[in-house]
C-alpha cells in the first residue's frame, strides 16, 4: 500500500512516514478541539479525517514550513465554520443533544452542566463556536484567534462579546461560567 | 470561587475520552493520506487542463482567422481576395464601423443585441461592425454590398438619405436628392425628390460605382421605378413603369428588371414575365419572356424575387405555394413556398428547379428573403428553429456548413458578399461547433479563471494564518 501512494502520488515513503508521526502526535489533541467545534463526536471524526486530508494534500509544504499543527488547526477552525460542508454528508443539526436526560438518573451538578453547555453551544453560529473554543479553550489571543479565523481583531470582539450574550439568554444556568468574562 | 468557561469546556471535551472512538491512528492516517494525494492530483490536473485551455484561448484570440479552409468554387466576378468566416459569434462589446478598413464579407441584421441590435458589417474574421443605417428589416432600407464586400450602400440613420461608402478608402457619396420613405418619414411631407421604400433591397453594380434601387418620386405621380445612384453623385431615374420589379445588374452599365402581368380570372396571379433591360444611357431591351417547362399558375412575384445570379446569366424566381397575395408589386411574395425555377436571361428557357427552405415568404420572417441571396450563391441555410433566426450557411454542394453564426445574435438576414463564400474561410479552431460551449467558451474560461484566482486567495490567505497562528 505504501508502495502504492509513491508511484500515484509521487511522494517518498519518508512524506508519509512523516505525516503518520503528526496524526499520532496531534490527532488526539485536534479530535478535542473539533468536538467542541462540531458537537458531536462522529461529526468531530469527520472533520478531523478531512483535515488532516488537507494537511496531506500539502504535506510537502507544509512540513518545510516547520509547523503543520498551526496549519491543521487553521484548516480545522475554517472547515468547522464552513459548515455547509458537514451538513452535504450527515443533513442533521449540529450539536443539539437532548437537554433532559433521558434515562432518569440522576445526574450530578457537573454532568448537567456539561449537557446545558453542549447545547447551548449548539445554539451558537459556528464562528462565534470558533471564537469562545478559541479564547477559552486554547486560550488564544484575540489577535491569535484572528489570524486563525483570517478575520479582523474587532470581528473577533464583536464575535466573542455576541457569543457570550447569547449564552447567557440561551443558558442562564450557565451565567456563573460566563459572567467573569470581560471583553474590551 | 466557581469553575469558568475554560474550565467546562475543558471538561466537555474529556467527554472524548470515554467509548467509541474506535478509529486508530494508523487507520486515520492512511485514510487521510489517501484521501489527500488523490485531491492533490485532481487538483493538479485540473490546473494543467485550465492552462492549456487558456492557452487555447490566447491563441484563438490573437490569432483569429488565421487558419485558412480549402476555398469553395471560384468566386463568379473572378476575385479572390474576399474571404468569409466560419464562425460569427456575439461580441462583448460593439464598435462601430471605421471609416477606412477591409472589406465586409457579409451584411446582418441582429435582433439579438439588446439596444445594440441593428444592422452589422460582418467582417471577412467574423467580427461584428455597427452601421449606421436607418431602421431595421421592417421599417428600413436593406444595405447593398458589392461583391468585393467594399462597397457599402445605406440610408444614414442621422438624416435618412442614402449614401454609398467605400470601407477600403472611407469615402463616401450622399444624396440628398433620395431619401426614405419609410416609417417614420413617412409620416412628414418628404424635403427630397426621390424616395426609397422599406423593405427595398439595393444592388451595386459589378464595377462598384453604382447602386440600384427601387424609388419614386416624392410627388403625386410616382413614376420612377428604377434609380440608380453613382459614387460621382449623379442620380439616374431610368423607368417609368412601376410594374418592374429590380432583379439585378447585368453589366456595368446595364440592369435587369422584371415585368410581370397578371392574366386569367384570378388578377392575383403574376403568369406572365417579361426581363427587360435597361441600359444607362436610356435604352429599354425587352428580352424573352421566361418559359417554365411545364405550366404553372402563377410567380411569386415581389422586390426579392426574381433575384438575378451573380454570374448575371441566369434568373431565379419561385412558385408560392398558397399564390394569392403575389401581385405585381405586392412587395411580400406569397404563402410558404419552396420551389425555385431557374431561367436562363438571354433565351428565357427554364434551365433548372431547386427546391429551398421557403425563399419568397412574407418579410415579417427576414431570413427568408435573405435566403434568396444565398441560395444564388450554391449554398442553402437553415436555423433554430428553422426559418426564423439565420444560424448556418451550408453550400449545396456539400451540406456542410460552411459558416455559422452565434444563435444569440438572432440574426434575421445574412447577406454575404457574392466573392465572400467562394474564398478563403478565415477559421478558428472550434471550427463550425454549434455546442453550447462553443459559443460561450469566453465566459467559461473567464469562470475558471476566477476560480483558480480566488482558489490560489484563498491558499494563500490559509497559509499566511496558518504561519500567524502558529507563532
Amino acid at each position: 500500500m505504501r508502495a502504492q501512494f509513491d508511484v500515484m502520488g509521487g511522494v517518498g515513503q519518508e512524506g508519509m512516514a512523516g505525516f503518520e508521526r503528526f496524526v499520532q502526535s496531534r490527532s488526539g489533541t485536534l479530535l478535542r478541539t473539533a468536538y467542541l467545534l462540531s458537537g458531536d463526536r462522529h461529526l468531530a471524526e469527520d472533520l478531523l479525517q478531512d483535515t488532516l486530508a488537507k494537511v496531506a494534500q500539502h504535506w510537502e509544504a507544509v512540513e518545510e514550513e516547520g509547523n503543520p499543527e498551526a496549519y491543521a488547526r487553521t484548516v480545522l477552525y475554517h472547515r468547522a465554520v464552513d459548515t455547509w460542508r458537514m451538513r452535504l454528508r450527515r443533513p442533521r443539526v449540529v450539536g443539539e443533544p437532548a437537554l433532559e436526560p433521558t434515562d432518569g438518573a440522576d445526574l450530578s451538578a457537573e454532568s448537567e452542566r456539561r449537557l446545558l453547555l453542549q447545547a447551548a453551544l449548539g445554539r451558537l453560529t459556528p464562528k462565534q463556536r470558533a471564537v469562545l473554543v478559541l479564547r477559552f479553550y486554547e486560550d488564544r489571543t484575540e489577535a491569535q484567534a484572528a489570524a486563525v479565523l483570517g478575520c479582523s481583531v474587532s470581528t473577533v470582539k464583536t464575535t466573542t462579546r455576541d457569543a457570550l450574550k447569547r449564552l447567557r439568554v440561551t443558558a442562564p444556568e450557565l451565567v456563573e461560567l460566563t459572567d467573569r468574562l470581560v471583553v474590551t | 470561587m466557581g469553575p469558568v468557561l475554560s474550565d467546562a469546556l475543558a471538561d466537555l471535551a474529556d467527554d472524548l475520552d470515554g467509548p467509541g472512538h474506535a478509529r486508530t491512528v494508523p487507520d486515520l492516517a492512511a485514510t487521510a493520506w489517501s484521501r489527500g494525494r488523490r485531491r492533490r492530483r485532481r487538483v493538479r490536473s485540473t490546473r494543467v487542463a485550465l492552462a492549456a485551455a487558456a492557452v487555447v484561448a490566447v491563441v484563438v484570440a490573437v490569432l483569429p482567422g488565421s487558419w485558412d479552409r480549402d476555398a469553395l468554387p471560384a468566386a463568379p466576378s473572378g476575385s479572390v481576395t474576399l474571404g468569409h468566416p466560419v464562425r460569427i459569434a456575439r461580441p462583448w462589446s460593439v464598435s462601430d464601423l471605421p471609416r477606412r478598413g477591409e472589406p465586409l464579407a457579409a451584411v446582418a441584421l441582429s435582433e439579438g443585441m439588446g439596444r445594440n441590435s441593428g444592422w452589422y458589417g460582418v467582417t471577412q474574421d467574423g467580427g461584428l461592425r455597427r452601421l449606421p443605417v436607418r431602421g431595421g428589416f421592417m421599417d428600413g432600407v436593406v444595405p447593398a454590398l458589392s461583391a468585393d464586400g467594399r462597397v457599402l450602400g445605406y440610408v444614414d440613420s442621422g438624416d435618412g438619405r442614402y449614401r454609398i461608402h467605400d470601407v477600403v478608402t472611407g469615402r463616401t457619396t450622399t444624396f440628398p436628392e433620395v431619401g426614405t420613405t419609410a416609417y417614420p418619414d413617412a409620416q412628414h411631407e418628404p424635403t427630397y425628390p426621390y424616395g426609397v421604400g422599406a423593405q427595398t433591397p439595393g444592388y451595386v453594380s459589378p464595377d462598384g460605382t453604382r447602386v440600384a434601387l427601387a424609388g419614386a418620386t416624392t410627388g403625386n405621380d410616382g413614376s420612377v421605378a428604377i434609380l440608380v445612384l453613382g459614387t460621382d453623385g449623379s442620380v439616374r431615374p431610368l423607368a417609368a413603369d412601376s410594374g418592374y420589379s429590380l432583379a439585378g445588374w447585368l453589366d456595368d452599365h446595364t440592369v435587369l428588371a422584371v415585368a410581370g402581368r397578371d392574366s386569367g380570372p384570378d388578377t392575383d396571379l403574376t403568369t406572365t414575365l417579361t426581363p427587360v433591360a435597361l441600359g444607362l444611357d436610356g435604352s429599354v431591351r425587352r428580352l424573352p419572356v421566361l418559359r417554365p417547362a411545364t405550366p404553372v399558375s402563377g410567380f411569386a412575384y415581389s422586390q426579392w424575387s426574381p433575384s438575378l445570379s451573380p454570374d448575371r446569366r441566369s434568373l431565379a424566381i419561385g412558385l408560392g405555394g398558397d399564390q394569392h397575395d403575389s401581385g405585381p408589386g405586392s412587395g411580400s411574395g406569397s404563402g410558404s413556398g419552396s420551389t425555385v425555377l431557374v431561367f436562363d436571361v438571354a433565351s428565357g428557357r427554364e434551365v433548372d428547379t431547386s427546391e429551398v427552405a421557403s425563399p419568397f415568404l412574407p418579410p415579417t420572417t427576414a431570413s427568408h428573403a435573405g435566403a434568396k441571396h444565398l441560395e444564388w450563391r450554391g449554398a442553402t441555410w437553415y436555423g433554430t428553429p428553422p426559418g426564423e433566426v439565420v444560424t448556418a450557411v451550408a453550400p449545396r454542394t456539400t451540406g456542410a456548413p460552411a459558416l455559422v453564426a452565434d444563435p444569440a445574435l438572432r440574426l434575421g438576414w445574412l447577406d454575404l458578399a457574392d466573392d465572400a463564400l467562394a474564398g478563403p474561410a478565415h477559421s478558428s479552431l472550434l471550427g463550425t461547433h454549434t455546442g453550447w460551449a462553443a459559443w460561450h467558451w469566453r465566459e467559461l474560461l473567464l469562470g475558471a479563471a476566477a476560480l483558480m484566482v480566488l482558489g490560489l486567495t484563498r491558499r494563500g490567505l490559509l497559509s499566511a494564518a496558518a504561519r500567524t497562528g502558529g507563532a
